[in-house]
């Protein structure tokens, strides 16, 4: 008994299991319980509900909401017209990002193209950008004087052309923003793949005397295919949860979907159904996934199998070399800049899209009492928010990294065990969750008091938990690839010389981890930065954030703050960006 | 002193067994090889010596000490068990400088200023690579990169160092070179040497002593001479010949062993039965080629090699076997020639259990 009990002992004690255990136990407390707790609260009677029940108690079992959402008179309007909106959008979405995407891709990648630099960097550069700012600027473009605001955009003061009310707001912007915004993921994917292929298995398959088509069928398609499924998987999961375009283009032409009604449903006090809905949308998410590895029968080994690119040699474009290097350029470059000059503008405009030279003013930067607001550089509200988005992102991006350094040790250590697997898979269900589903998550679980904790609604420390949370994959995946290279006989050496794991840790796990953790820190806190759709779930007057805050000016038709803050979280994410390229790069 | 005794140490991972009751010793100051194919087991052994590898069952002691024990639940830390070990990729750190790498087993055991730079200096200079103090793993050459990862060990003046395929990532020249080095090295140090390697030349001119591992079982123990000239049985006999082994089949009749390519002579004690089905191993520099006698046979191919002259036979059944000569003239492909053999070079192997009988 002893001995067994010395045995267990002595398996547990190695630092990767404790390491892995110690993670295991604070992904569990932050991404299992809440999401079982919104299953469980989706079926209980919610306070304001009580009185429509005599008798009944406050959470008590009900199908009351489940049935409100399914089956009733409001389905339409809470389930049905939301899920067909969501479900038009992210098809045409996910097929349009992913054709755009992919097409680039090989242009890029495999053929003689000029201007590559400038094509991906405007692939990427909406990519970066907070999702929302994109919208922002289509309005400011294409509003027309007969809608909402009465004022005219950009086009028509200049050209006096109204276009159609269905080209400024509705279905059609919501998807062809979403993929300006988003197309980069199957560009990025697909092109890694296409330039890390080695050139050797295409001249093996010429050898053979294979045509190109076959070569493109049998050898490159399998080879991109992982590329493909992922890039799949995470423009579809980005069109379930969408909310901060459709809230921007949708709303003002009375379309809703799934996300926006969610939140909808927050404000109006109907929580139940929020609980309902945000279950429906984790479960669609799920399940798509689930469904896509398993028909594609994903096989990870693929992913890594890549060679030497060698001397990869371009296929020639010809004579219209040039002529296609300017049209893609210009496609894709005047949705990454234009977006920019409008915020600009109109930001500096005192009517909205009245684009004028007397109209141009400093007022909304740094002017005072405009109709009971400062411009955004000297409001003291405005201060409150630019602080909070700085210090939530630097707590979740520090928090982050030492996720990232304990679970990718624990799991680059115990590569196959159980439990590496286990906290990849817990780590990577907050992918399956839409944001402002997440917001809900966290809404449900932590508005009341548990036990000893009291109830963090309305504090910093719920914002930095969510965002967290929501950071949790990336923050996995980038500690696992850091500490893949590291963890085994570097490690090893040190534990020759000194007991203590700290020591090892510090002197020698933690300098080689260093770049890739610093990378990992600038990302999400980026991230966190331009975050929307959960936290505006969370905050409250207190501990608003940039984003929030713009979102409100725009429903207080106060476009220029929003146009003004929305720049200023442009100038701290491409800083970011910038900054984490600078370090990703010129490894020893 | 430390010498080092595993007792029936045993690795299973899951179902697999990696290691099967091994029993060891090794003794102070001994070159000890662990050799065998690739998967038999040899790395394991030696990382379950390290402590970075802990046993299913068994014990493990060096000197009168304990390390492991699986009864008494005794687990030592690896850094607790005097033991250097040289990794098969080096394991550079390659954020530390030459000096920061050699330094770190001294300033992780409070050896700092004056006294480590000191002895940092010796051991850089003792192994030659004083001028390359401040450079970076990542701008050293490979045979560089081995005798840092050396020195990084030999430093702390561990008794016992443990060397894990360390010349496979070298090229032929500088595998010759440092194989003087490391003979030099265990000379001087004193040290206890345990090396795991694939390769049989190895083995065999480094050892004082070696274990032949199959498949997690230890097939034969002793010094290499003894491995050499009375192998075990007929795995062993195959893996450590320079040469590839030449079997051939047969029946043992009177002196001789009858084979369908014709008779071999045989000598030595054995309790083989008449009749009794054998195995009969051939060394290719045991074999000369004559007039008369032997195994008659057709060349097959002849080629000279520096000092040797190797040839290819096949014989009248269709076996083919390999002959390696001191230098002589080729011979046409197609000539008729005979292969002799010396009774006292011939290996017998039981039919079944492949165990030598003579």
């Amino acid at each position: 008994m002893n001995q067994a009990l010395q045995r267990m002992r002595q398996r547990l004690m190695r630092p990767h299991i404790i390491v892995g255990l110690v993670v295991l136990v604070i992904l569990s407390a932050l991404v299992i319980v809440p999401v079982a707790e919104i299953l469980f609260e989706s079926f209980r009677l919610q306070d304001r509900d009580v009185r429509r029940f005599p008798g009944a108690e406050a959470g008590q079992w009900v199908l009351f909401y489940w049935e409100r959402v399914l089956a009733s008179s409001l389905s339409q309007r809470i389930f049905y017209g939301p899920l067909i909106n969501t479900m038009i959008v992210t098809v045409c979405f996910t097929f349009l990002a992913m054709l755009l995407g992919v097409a680039l891709a090989w242009l890029v990648a495999r053929t003689d193209m000029p201007f590559k630099a400038l094509i991906s960097a405007s692939v990427v550069l909406p990519y970066i950008l907070p999702a929302w700012t994109i919208a922002l600027a289509w309005t400011t473009l294409f509003r027309t004087d007969s809608q909402t605001l009465g004022a005219a955009g950009f086009l028509q003061t200049m050209t006096g052309m109204a276009v159609p009310d269905w080209v400024t707001f509705g279905l059609f912007p919501i998807t062809i923003v979403m993929v300006i915004n988003y197309y980069a993921y199957a560009f990025l994917l697909t092109t890694a793949a296409l330039s890390s292929m080695n050139r050797q298995l295409e001249e093996a398959a010429m050898m053979h005397g294979a045509s190109l088509w076959t070569i493109i069928r049998r050898v490159n398609l399998p080879l991109v295919l992982p590329a493909l499924v992922s890039s799949f998987v995470l423009t579809f999961a980005t069109g379930l949860g969408a909310f901060g375009v459709p809230y921007l283009l949708g709303l003002p032409a009375d379309v809703q979907v799934m996300a926006t009604y969610l939140y909808t449903s927050t404000t109006l006090g109907r929580y139940g159904d929020a609980y309902v809905l945000t279950v429906i949308l984790i479960a669609m998410a799920g399940i798509t996934i689930l469904l896509t590895s398993r028909l594609v029968g994903l096989r990870q080994s693929f992913a890594t199998m890549t060679g030497k690119a060698g001397s990869s040699q371009l296929i020639p474009l010809g004579r219209y070399r040039r002529v296609i290097g300017i049209a893609v350029v210009t496609a894709v470059g005047i949705p990454a800049f234009l977006p920019l000059g409008l915020m600009a503008l109109q930001s500096l405009q005192s009517g909205i899209g009245n684009f004028t030279w007397d109209g141009f003013t400093l007022d909304y930067w740094i002017g005072k009492n405009i109709r009971g607001f400062d411009g955004v550089l000297v409001d003291s509200r405005m201060l409150k928010a630019i602080w909070n988005t700085f210090f939530i992102s630097f707590v979740v991006g520090v928090i982050s990294v030492i996720a990232a350094f304990a679970s990718g040790y624990a799991v680059a250590k115990g590569r196959g065990s159980r439990m590496a697997t286990l906290i990849e898979q817990v780590a990577f269900i907050p992918y399956l969750v839409p944001g402002v589903a997440l917001g809900a998550v966290f809404l449900a679980m932590f508005a009341a008091p548990i036990g000893p904790l009291p109830s963090l609604y309305g504090t910093t420390t719920l914002l930095i938990l969510a965002c967290f949370v929501s950071q949790l994959p990336f923050a996995v995946r980038s500690g696992t690839t850091a500490m893949m290279q590291i963890a085994g006989e570097l490690e090893e050496a040190g534990s020759m010389h000194t007991r203590s794991w700290l020591t090892i840790a510090r002197r020698i796990l933690i300098p080689l981890a260093k770049r890739g953790l610093l990378v990992a820190f600038v990302l999400t806190f980026i991230s966190t930065a331009k975050e929307l759709n959960l936290v505006i779930m969370l905050v409250t007057p207190r501990t608003e954030m940039l984003s929030t805050v713009a979102i409100g000016f725009m429903d207080l038709a106060m476009e220029q703050f929003a146009n003004a803050i929305a720049l200023i979280l442009v100038a701290i994410t491409l800083l970011g960006a910038l900054v984490a390229k600078a370090f990703s790069g010129d490894r020893k | 002193m430390p010498s080092i005794t595993l007792s029936q140490v045993e690795k299973r991972f899951g179902q697999d067994v990696a290691v099967a009751a091994l029993d060891i010793t090794i003794a102070e100051g001994e070159f000890f090889s662990l050799v065998g194919p690739s998967g038999c087991g040899k790395t394991t052994t030696m990382r379950m010596i390290g402590g970075l590898e802990t046993p299913t069952s068994g014990r493990i002691s060096i000197g009168d000490k304990d390390v492991f024990d699986a009864e008494a639940g005794i687990m030592a830390p690896p850094a607790t068990r005097g033991i250097g070990m040289v990794f098969q990729s080096y394991a550079l750190w390659p954020h530390m400088t030459v000096r920061a790498n050699v330094g770190f087993g001294l300033d992780v055991r409070g050896i700092k200023g004056s006294e480590a730079t000191t002895r940092i200096n010796n051991t850089l200079e003792q192994l030659q690579i004083r001028h390359l103090a401040d450079r970076y793993p990542g701008e050293l050459s490979g045979g560089q990169q081995q005798r840092v990862a050396l020195a990084r060990e030999l430093i702390v003046g561990a008794k016992i160092l443990q060397l894990d395929e360390p010349l496979s990532n070298l090229d032929a020249k500088l595998r010759m070179e440092m194989r003087i080095e490391l003979k030099r090295l265990h000379a001087e140090s004193g040290a206890t040497f345990i090396y795991v390697t694939h390769d049989q030349m190895e083995a065999l001119t480094l050892s004082t002593r070696m274990a032949v591992m199959r498949q997690g079982v230890v097939q034969q123990v002793g010094t290499p001479r003894e491995i050499y000239e009375t192998p075990a049985n007929l795995f062993v006999a195959e893996f450590l010949s320079i040469n590839r082994l030449n079997v051939l089949q047969g029946v043992i009749k009177g002196d001789v062993v009858q084979s369908a390519s014709g008779d071999v002579p045989f000598a030595g004690v054995t309790n083989a039965q008449e009749g009794a089905r054998v195995k009969v191993g051939l060394r290719p520099d045991d074999l000369r080629l004559g007039e008369s006698g032997g195994i008659p046979s057709t060349v097959d191919v002849s080629f000279v090699a520096g000092s040797m002259t190797l040839t290819t036979v096949i014989t009248a059944d269709g076996n083919k076997l390999l002959i390696v000569e001191p230098y002589r003239n080729e011979i046409s492909a197609g000539a008729h020639v005979h292969v002799l053999c010396d009774a006292k070079s011939v290996l017998l192997f039981e039919d079944d259990s492949e165990l030598r009988i003579a």
